[in-house]
């Protein structure tokens, strides 16, 4: 079973409308297809703005990974539910089989190990696909996937150039190898090693504050270059300075996370890229344990306009066309579309799926 | 189209508070603004007057009890 | 001990965390709060060292809020914790939906209710904290139950006990034309033939209604005969009664009562728009704003005639007809907790409506001879006989019923009203009934007279209520509705002073209290469903001003109670004296035409036997 991620660098940046495309596809070509959300999508409107949102149509046979209240609130008809023994905010989540075509709501669990646990009991009904559509800007839960769509548009900047430049620093953090740590190291603790056989370890898996980058700068001080395991979060700025800090360890040091998108969950992606970019220059490796590959980007000219005078959202575009340039100038090795401007590329085969 | 009016369930209460020198005054100036609201058999429900204005409530009802609720017609049954 | 990591994330407020956080430490939990204008960094950073149990996160949402919100959880997830630690969200606009799309695991909507944080922490089955239901679930109370109906003054029961005799006496093996209806009704629906389109069996139904429309006036005749209608009614189209199901058929949180920290009282509303469904939206606003039980008001007119339409009728005039139909339709939409009492006190039809309201689902019943005999029109000797036959069915069905003193409101002093008041509940409880006195608070005609109330409105209301207790064990239920009199068209002048009447009963320790909406005082149009939400929101905050603070009488209080108690003594001395009820009530020893109160005439020489 293949499990596709769809994320969003906001709300309202197209990550539904980009899964559509893809349900009807999978639809289309007969991909026995799930799907589910890490938060909650199908609603007419958006819970924030109030504005309309594109919604959930499942076809018979698409099984639908929800709490099971929602499934009171579309027009789809279900001909089984199957629970699963996973609770989350709004009750227990089942998985129901469309047996008649209709407008979905979806709202899965949302932890990790939720997650794994469900997709573990989709993989053994027989599903092929498995669509995990995030939610807002969340990407953490995403690990699991075994590629992702990334959406993004104008309601995260109403401005082309940060969009295009946003949409290259995050496709730039997808393209480094997988590496496995090594056997002493464990994923809830921040570790070095050099070729010495020097070792240490700090009892967290994150860097988030500055007494522990206090104490990473040291490692780099007084060892020289190594490989560091970020296992958890890592807030760019303290690596930022770390590398700036420990300029003269950094060639020949190996840099391993866990995925790109604990890199993106916990900061500034053009942050990133600037670290990467120095890490480059400076002859050093970024690898990742899980290195979740980035299948494509969806660009989307709708933003959200919040009118301070009266309190309301309307709906308002960038140009659509200048936006879609931009982005596919800006990001050279992934393909971007904007899913409502055709034609596109294979998106089945570019998601590693046969049309 | 569905009109917001349709949901309303019984009665609008308008509130206000008019400038006016006397109370007759108040109370014609309540009944002017009901018709210049467009509010059907306006009333005044509630006046008081007191030096150079007055607290009024106008009352209108838009469905009665016994009428037939536009709020429970479907778009099917209108 | 387990421990919880509490938040504001906020830049400025952060009351929600510092209440929190003395509310879970007094629980026995290990709460950690951090400042405002913690970043979700620094909340991650210290979720990782303390590895709390729960992280509790208080935000109102705004704009961008909700990215700033995902982004605590989204970091919380990549840096592993949230596998082992459960992240919950309040505050202002925040719903169970977006507390899902952000990712929470648990949210809290509305005002803080301790016991939904703590099943969260706790990871408890209800745990979702939403479906709050399951631990507040609400029930249908017995207002009497726990009373012993003990009489404390021996020579006020030994006075009941001669009236009751004498009553029971007189009335011996009378009936009346409203007796013998309910018999038919009660028959009809034994064969379940008592609905207009029952189809079960139509020559019994032929047969009983032939009798039943033999029993009734020319008017309600002309009803079954040739299907006129009286002035105002029509038909409920059965499209009409069709779409009723779909107004109430999204799913709602559980409705929250007006009571702060107290079980008691139980707050009652009337209604009887004239329309069955209009009465239903009423109620359905009115139990979500907090109500635990609501009446039926029939029209005036039901309670002169002889006899009860059927079917499901709406009505352009105050009051809801009262059919077997109309009643079930009604009752149907209530929350399965609604108190509902079927009022059937004053008029000609008063043993049907028992009968009716019983196969309607009724809860409570309505029965006062001093009251609906003078004040509510009806022939003391008439109703005397369908009382007594009323009561009974009450005692058979094993509902209670509700004694209202609104006597007082043409005029008559506390003292009558209240000794006819004890007198109805020493004849339901001989009966096999159980009563409940409803004493009414208000600034009556005879208050307004005799000055009862020039310096305040509390004394006098304090002992009225408090004189019950030291006569009788009994539940006591202040109306109907409590400020009588009180009120004016001033929604907020109205809806204060209900407030303050209901909180003051609420301070007595009362079981229940009826109240008005702030349209009490208007008298040219329905009422509005926006002036029942006044008044319900009013006494809530006035609950919520007053919590579990308990009333004492002050000396002039204590005066008044102690003249009451004695003049109802009094009082109840003469009745048995003068050894005739219906007399006493023609001879105004329980409110005589000085006090404002005449005998009824409707139905003057139907009795029989």
């Amino acid at each position: 079973m293949k499990t596709l991620g769809f994320v969003g660098t906001a709300k309202n940046t197209g990550k539904t409308t980009a899964a559509l495309r893809i349900l009807d596809l999978v639809s289309a070509a007969g991909i026995r297809t799930a799907l589910t959300s890490i938060g909650y999508d199908g609603e007419n409107n958006d819970h924030v703005t109030g504005l309309p949102k594109p919604r959930y149509f499942a076809q018979p046979g698409t099984l639908i990974a929800t709490a099971r209240r929602c499934l009171d609130y579309g027009t789809a008809q279900y001909s089984e539910q199957r629970p699963t023994g996973l609770k989350t905010i709004l009750g227990e989540i089942v998985i129901a089989s469309v047996a008649q075509e209709g407008y979905v709501v979806v709202a899965g669990p949302n932890r990790k190990t939720d997650i794994a646990r469900l997709l573990e009991m989709l993989r053994g009904m027989g599903v092929q696909l498995t669509m995990l559509d995030g939610a807002l800007n969340r990407l953490a839960p995403m690990v699991l996937a075994d590629g992702m769509v990334l959406s993004t548009g104008a309601a995260m900047d109403e401005r082309i150039d940060i969009i295009a430049a946003h949409a290259a620093a995050m496709e730039s953090l997808f393209h480094s190898p997988a590496a496995v740590a090594s056997p002493e190291m464990n994923a809830t603790q921040i570790a070095y090693a050099n070729a010495t056989g020097y070792r240490c370890n700090l009892p967290i898996s994150s860097l988030l504050d500055e007494n522990n980058l206090v104490a990473l700068a040291a490692w780099f001080r007084q060892h020289g270059p190594g490989m560091l395991y970020i296992p958890g979060a890592c807030d760019p700025l303290l690596f930022r300075r770390l590398l700036q800090t420990e300029l003269a360890a950094v060639p020949g040091s190996q840099f391993l996370f866990t995925s790109p998108v604990n890199l993106i969950a916990s900061g500034s992606p053009l942050v990133w890229q600037e670290c990467f970019t120095l890490l480059a220059q400076y002859s050093a490796v970024v690898t990742y344990t899980t290195p979740t590959p980035l299948c494509f980007l969806t660009v989307n000219p709708f933003y959200p306009l919040y009118l301070q005078k009266t309190g309301h959202y309307i709906p308002a575009f960038v140009d659509k066309v200048d936006l879609l340039r931009a982005a596919q100038a800006a990001v050279r090795a992934t393909p971007v579309v904007d899913i409502l401007q055709p034609p596109h590329p294979d998106l089945l085969a570019l998601c590693g799926l046969a049309s | 189209m569905k009109k917001a009016l349709d949901s309303v369930v019984d009665a609008i209460d308008i509130e206000t508070f008019l400038y006016c020198k006397t109370e007759d005054e108040a109370k014609e100036l309540a009944e002017a603004l009901a018709v210049e609201l467009n509010l059907p058999h306006g009333d005044i429900v509630f006046l008081e007057h007191k030096g150079w204005g007055a607290r009024v409530r106008i009352r209108s009802y838009i469905h009665r009890p016994g009428d037939h609720y536009r709020w429970l017609e479907t778009e099917e049954s209108k | 001990m387990k421990s919880v990591l509490l938040a504001p994330l906020d830049p400025v407020h952060d009351n929600a965390i510092k209440l929190l956080k003395r509310k879970l430490s007094e629980a026995g939990y290990d709460a950690i709060s951090m400042p405002p204008g913690t970043s979700a960094e620094e909340v991650v950073q210290r979720a990782l060292v303390m590895q709390p149990d729960a992280i509790l996160v208080s935000r109102t949402l705004g704009y961008k809020v909700a990215e700033t919100l995902s982004h605590l959880v989204d970091l919380a997830d990549a840096a592993g914790i949230h596998d082992r630690t459960r992240l919950g969200v309040g505050g202002m606009a925040i719903t169970k939906e977006i507390g899902a799309e952000l990712g929470f695991d648990g949210c809290f909507v509305g005002e803080l209710k301790m016991q939904e944080v703590i099943n969260f922490i706790e990871n408890r089955e209800t745990t979702s904290t939403l479906d709050v239901s399951a631990t507040t679930t609400r029930t249908k109370p017995d207002i009497t139950a726990g009373y012993t109906y003990q009489f404390a003054d021996k020579a006020i029961e030994a006075s009941l006990a001669h009236i009751t005799d004498q009553i029971l006496a007189w009335v011996g093996n009378k009936t009346t034309d409203g007796i013998e209806r309910a018999k038919v009704r009660a028959e009809m629906l034994d064969c379940d033939v008592a609905e207009r389109d029952s189809r079960a069996n139509p020559q019994t139904r032929e047969a009983l209604l032939k009798r039943y429309v033999s029993l009734c006036d020319a008017e309600i005749q002309a009803f079954y005969g040739d299907g006129a209608l009286p002035s105002g009614v029509r038909w409920l189209g059965q499209s009409e009664i069709d779409r009723v199901p779909a107004l109430f058929e999204t799913s709602h949180g559980e409705f929250g009562s007006l009571r702060h920290n107290t079980t008691r009282p139980l707050f009652f509303s009337q209604y009887g728009t004239g329309c069955p469904v209009m009465d239903v939206y009423h109620i359905k606003v009115a139990e979500a704003w907090g109500i635990d039980g609501v009446f039926h008001f029939d029209p005036s007119w039901n309670a002169q005639r002889e006899g009860l339409l059927e079917g499901h009728l709406t009505h352009e005039h105050d009051g809801t007809i009262l059919t077997l139909e109309n009643l079930k339709f009604i009752h149907h939409f209530m929350e399965p907790y609604t108190l509902w009492n079927v009022r059937g006190h004053r008029g000609l039809n008063t043993p049907e409506t028992q009968v009716l309201g019983h196969a309607a689902g009724a809860d409570l019943f309505k029965i006062n001879i001093p009251y609906g005999s003078t004040a509510g029109g009806t022939d003391p000797e008439r109703l005397t006989v369908d009382g007594v036959y009323s009561l009974m069915l009450a005692a058979q069905y094993g509902i209670p019923f509700d004694i209202p003193g609104n006597d007082e409101l043409s005029g008559v002093p506390p003292y009558k009203t209240f000794a006819g008041l004890l007198i109805m509940m020493a004849l339901g409880l001989r009966l096999g009934a159980r009563p409940i006195p409803k004493p009414l608070l208000c600034y009556s005609p005879y208050m307004t007279i005799n000055g009862r109330m020039d310096d305040n409105m509390i004394d006098m209301n304090l002992a009225k209520l408090a004189v019950w207790r030291d006569i009788v064990d009994t539940p006591i239920w202040p109306g109907e509705p409590v400020g009588f009199m009180t009120h004016t068209p001033d929604r907020v002048q109205s809806s204060l002073q209900t407030s303050l009447h209901a909180s003051l009963a609420a301070s007595m320790g009362v079981d229940a209290v009826t109240i008005a909406s702030s349209d009490e005082a208007y008298s040219k149009g329905p009422i509005s469903v926006q002036a029942r939400v006044d008044t319900l929101r009013a006494v809530k905050d006035e609950l919520r001003f007053q919590g579990s603070l308990k009333a004492t009488l002050s000396p002039a209080a204590e005066l008044i109670k102690e003249e009451i108690h004695q003049k109802i003594a009094d009082t109840l001395v003469q009745v048995a004296e003068r050894g005739d009820f219906v007399n006493s009530i023609y001879q105004g020893d329980l409110g005589s035409q000085e006090d404002g109160l005449y005998a009824g005439r409707v139905g003057r020489g139907t009795v029989r036997g």
